[in-house]
């Protein structure tokens, strides 16, 4: 048996340095260039390179690689990009073939479960020397899994609110809301039914609203309110060793009921709202919760619009948020060239992730953030940096927060904003639905 | 003469057999073997014995993607029965514009599911979908289509039931056609009225239809994931969660390869013994 998989591995060992010589790794006297890591040099080479990016985003991400590719000669970026359970579930597959890429691109919160399944190559992060203080803070310390950094973050991406100005104006709204109770009187001021009433006049007619005041995603990302809400109360139950939970009931509950009266007793946010950037943009939701990521979609709207920071509902200012970032995937084959010109690709990345910014991104690099255009709206998501929570990178993250049924987060939300359920009822079925999957995944 | 014969025509079926054996025979058979594994898909898998199956009758989650799945069957199966008949009845009537009706009435079955899925939820948009568009104009307050947790499934069924109509309706229109002339000129010369006519030569000699009909919408349920996945993504809540929709997302967001061919193992065995189970009843319902 221990023959046969000797044999197994040399096969493959044989047919890995075979591909990576006709891949074109194998010594071209094409060139060489420095690596970034003291004196070494890099052979001519091509690297693989996975990311989860669709629409804008894949755009901008192909042009910072084909950008990088034309700028030298020496290394060929070659860039993959799905959605990112698909990515994942790729790059699982082909790091199982050992064909891993040398590079795979990943949000904070789902690093934990690659650590623990020990995929990622820490030392790589290492050797590239970086500088804590070259980056946000925040963006830094999410890339830790135990206080290793196992990846270099790209970009930090946060919830704010989108308002139509134009709607503020035919209002006589000033200013944007800045709390709990702001944004219900503003909500209200702008939900309008098909009298022209809106929801503060008397005879309002909430069954035929013609325009909604606030709108929200309806899935997962409730929960990621209902996570800025629990730690504007100063509580995050949410930690990154946890094996069990056990959630404040009044606190959660006061979030929940929240999100819910905002549909059910104020009626300014339409029950089952599929997509509000789409009504934001067909002028039907006055204001909306949605990320950065939407900013560069919103260039050629007809009308006027702002951002502003997430409402402070409670006790203290904080804002559900994630980094993205590039690790490098650990290899049965290690080839010491290709590790370093992903190193030298992730660098470039980083410094040059300024034009990442033009997809509404906050590039996580400081120099790059500085050298950056700023998109309309993006300076609200830049006062929300010191106050961005991230969830946890705990090693069952992708179940606990999974955007899919069966999720605890999707049930969560959706009876909040689809059943308006009991908020009692909602953070036990929460927790327990949460200590489910732990259990399951120990 | 027959050898030769058999050998040219094993050697056309090669190609299929080869793919046949890669992509599904041999993935179906380390299915069952990774059912006793627990693996995560970038480890080393380990032998978990009979762990991932008994975890089935224990899992909440497996009861409710059972449980939906059947009651997706019983949503679609008598529309997808009696509206294809009727359908097929009507289309095989002479009149104007039939070969038109016949290709329209199939053009959801060739459309791609993920791409009905999309379309469809769209229209059942709770707030500026089509459909709650009219219903408002006709002063209705609307429907919750896809975030009500009892509608959700029938909307689902609904789009069910518009996808394979046209497809079942060939299926029944194939079998009208065959049935021999001469049974109908016959009950007509015995003076059979058409009521009659339709429940004692049409309805038995459409037996073999219907009996793949419903094998066919059983697959076709158990396999339901395109339009779960697109729609509702097995919400709201847990209340349009299938079988499929489970495992992939047990085996292909949670990582967990185990359990996820257990859940395989669990959907092919019950769609064997309900096949069987109806095999049995058509069997004993000809021999009566």
């Amino acid at each position: 048996m221990k023959r046969k998989t000797t044999r197994i591995l040399s096969m493959a060992a044989v047919t890995a340095l075979t591909i990576s010589m006709f891949a074109g790794c194998g010594g071209s006297s094409a060139g060489s260039q420095n690596s970034g890591s003291e004196g070494s040099e890099i052979e001519p080479c091509t690297i693989t390179y996975y990311g989860g990016w669709t629409g804008a985003d894949l755009d901008k991400m192909q042009a910072l690689v084909d950008e990088f590719n034309e700028s030298q000669d020496i290394i060929t970026v070659e860039f993959t990009s799905l959605q990112w359970s698909e990515i994942f579930t790729k790059f699982l597959a082909d790091y199982q073939a050992g064909a891993a890429p040398d590079i795979i691109a990943m949000h904070t919160f789902e690093m934990g479960q690659f650590v623990d399944m020990g995929v990622l190559d820490a030392e790589q992060v290492a050797a590239m020397d970086l500088n804590e203080s070259d980056f946000e803070k925040v963006a830094w310390e999410g890339c830790k899994y135990d206080g290793t950094l196992y990846g270099v973050p790209i970009d930090i991406n946060m919830h704010a609110l989108y308002y139509n100005q134009d709607m503020y104006d035919a209002a006589g709204i000033t200013n944007p809301p800045a709390t709990g109770d702001e944004l219900i009187e503003t909500a209200m001021k702008l939900t309008i039914d098909s009298n022209g009433k809106n929801a503060t006049e008397e005879g309002f007619d909430k069954n035929n609203i013609v325009q909604y005041g606030f709108g929200f995603l309806q899935n997962h990302h409730t929960f990621y309110q209902y996570y800025s809400m629990i730690n504007q109360q100063g509580y995050n139950p949410f930690t990154v060793d946890m094996e069990s939970i056990t959630i404040d009931t009044e606190k959660s509950d006061k979030a929940i009921q929240f999100i819910e009266d905002l549909i059910y007793k104020y009626n300014v946010v339409p029950v089952g709202e599929k997509s509000p950037i789409d009504d934001f943009k067909a002028g039907t939701v006055a204001m909306i919760i949605d990320g950065n990521w939407q900013l560069s979609g919103l260039t050629d709207v007809s009308f006027n619009w702002n951002t502003a920071e997430y409402p402070q509902i409670f006790d203290e200012k904080a804002v559900w948020g994630a980094a993205e970032l590039l690790a490098f995937p650990l290899s049965q084959n290690p080839d010491e060239n290709k590790q370093a010109a992903a190193q030298e690709f992730v660098r470039w990345l980083s410094e040059n992730s300024a034009e990442w910014a033009l997809s509404g991104q906050i590039p996580a690099n400081i120099k790059a953030q500085e050298e950056s255009e700023k998109l309309q709206g993006i300076d609200a998501y830049y006062a929300e940096k010191d106050y961005v929570k991230f969830l946890p990178a705990h090693p069952a993250a992708v179940s606990l927060f999974s955007s899919k049924a069966p999720s605890p987060i999707l049930t969560m939300a959706q009876d909040a904003t689809l059943n308006n359920k009991d908020a009692t009822e909602i953070t036990g079925s929460l927790e327990e639905d949460l200590n489910t999957v732990m259990e399951n995944n120990n | 003469m027959k050898r030769k014969q058999g050998r040219i025509a094993a050697l056309f079926l090669l190609p299929y057999m080869i793919i046949f054996i890669i992509f599904r025979l041999g993935p179906s058979i380390a299915g069952l073997f990774i059912g006793f594994m627990d693996w995560n898909l970038a480890g080393i898998p380990e032998f978990a014995g009979l762990d991932n199956f008994k975890r089935l009758f224990t899992d909440e989650y497996f009861m409710i993607a059972l449980w939906n799945t059947f009651k997706f069957f019983l949503l679609t199966l008598p529309p997808l029965i009696i509206l294809s008949l009727l359908l097929a009845i009507l289309l095989n009537q002479k009149m104007r514009f039939k070969s038109v009706g016949r290709v329209v009435s199939i053009i959801p079955y060739v459309l791609i599911p993920a791409v009905v899925g999309i379309m469809w939820s769209w229209m059942y948009d709770n707030n500026f979908g089509i459909l709650n568009y009219y219903l408002k104009k006709l002063g209705s307050q609307g429907v919750p289509w896809l975030t009500d947790e009892n509608i959700a499934i029938i909307s689902i069924s609904i789009v069910v039931i518009w996808t394979y109509l046209g497809y079942n309706m060939v299926l029944f229109l194939a079998g009208l056609q065959g049935i021999p002339r001469d049974l109908y000129e016959a009950a007509e010369m015995d003076g059979a009225t058409r009521i009659q006519i339709f429940f004692r030569i049409t309805c038995p000699m459409l037996k073999p239809v219907a009996s793949m009909v419903i094998t066919l919408t059983l697959v076709n349920t158990v396999q339901l994931f395109d339009q779960i996945y697109t729609m509702t993504a097995g919400g709201p809540g847990t209340s349009t969660l299938t079988m499929v929709q489970y495992l992939y997302t047990t085996a292909f967001q949670n990582y967990d390869l185990g359990y996820g061919s257990a859940i395989e193992v669990a959907i092919l065995v019950i769609l064997i013994l309900l096949i069987g189970i109806q095999n049995k009843i058509l069997k004993n319902n000809d021999g009566d």
